[in-house]
């Protein structure tokens, strides 16, 4: 176990982050998205996330780094919106929307933010470690 | 009359910036993994593990009789896990404000311990210079 191997551990939480963020982005683009590849209106994606151990066989320490498990789609239903002069409009008039949520995705964005900034504030505090070590080596 | 001058202090207090930074890397893994579900947060009790590291210790050399064995690594320290598991947030049992502050906590500890062993050097090379003069 060393340092280097710490910052992958960072690494692989911050990684991890960004790309719910990019997901997240993806979501609130596509809020009025009605038609996708499958001829149904956008549905929301979202991040699984899962802890693996490391597979270092020196060490003696049972750390766990983040990987993305996987993408799923949520199965709320599509929202329904009254406009019957839409084209997409069925033969009640309603027009299926995306069961996007701007709200739901802001706030997901200001977690993914916070966990984001705190693996920035532990890569800083073992930089920090790392140099408060070397200085053992110049006095 | 080198164990006279590095005496204990010098020991334990390497042993101390080593628990320090096996304790660092727990914390540093538990807020990597802060946005994983059931993903419980382990810390190390600094304490315990000095005590069991500092007792454990015996000069006996090990060594291989055989290319082929498995290399020797340190695998005897015996790391005691803190019992704080954290509280359930509906989603796992890590709490941010909590990992960050630890992780503050024991990067201070960290540099207080490097800096006594900086001290001490500096002590020890006063001595040999006579004070300086």
């Amino acid at each position: 176990m060393n340092y280097m191997d710490l910052l992958k551990v960072i690494n692989s939480g911050m990684y991890a982050q960004r790309k719910r963020i990019d997901l997240i982005a993806t979501n609130l683009a596509n809020m009025e998205t009605l038609k996708t590849e499958k001829g149904m209106p956008y549905r929301r994606k979202m991040m699984i996330m899962k802890s693996e151990p490391m597979d270092d066989f020196d060490s003696i320490l049972s750390l766990e780094m983040v990987k993305i498990d996987e993408i799923v789609e949520d199965k709320t239903p599509f929202k329904r919106v009254y406009q019957p002069s839409h084209p997409y409009a069925d033969k009640d008039g309603y027009v299926l929307k995306p069961n996007v949520d701007p709200i739901v995705e802001i706030t997901n964005l200001m977690i993914s933010r916070t966990a984001y900034e705190a693996n920035v504030t532990a890569f800083k505090i073992t930089k920090e470690m790392i140099l408060k070590a070397l200085e053992m080596g110049s006095k | 009359m080198a164990e006279g001058i590095f005496n204990r202090v010098f020991n334990i207090l390497e042993k101390m910036i080593g628990v320090s930074r096996i304790r660092h890397s727990y914390i540093v893994s538990n807020i990597a993994n802060l946005e994983t579900p059931r993903y419980r947060p382990k810390d190390v009790d600094f304490k315990q593990t000095l005590i069991g590291i500092l007792q454990d210790q015996k000069d006996i050399d090990l060594r291989r009789t055989d290319p082929v064995h498995f290399k020797l690594s340190n695998s005897s320290v015996p790391i005691r896990l803190s019992e704080d598991k954290g509280k359930w947030n509906g989603y796992n049992w890590i709490n941010i404000d909590k990992e960050i502050s630890r992780l503050i906590e024991n990067n201070l500890n960290y540099r207080i311990y490097v800096d006594t062993l900086l001290k001490k050097i500096t002590l020890i090379k006063e001595v040999i210079k006579e004070g300086g003069r």
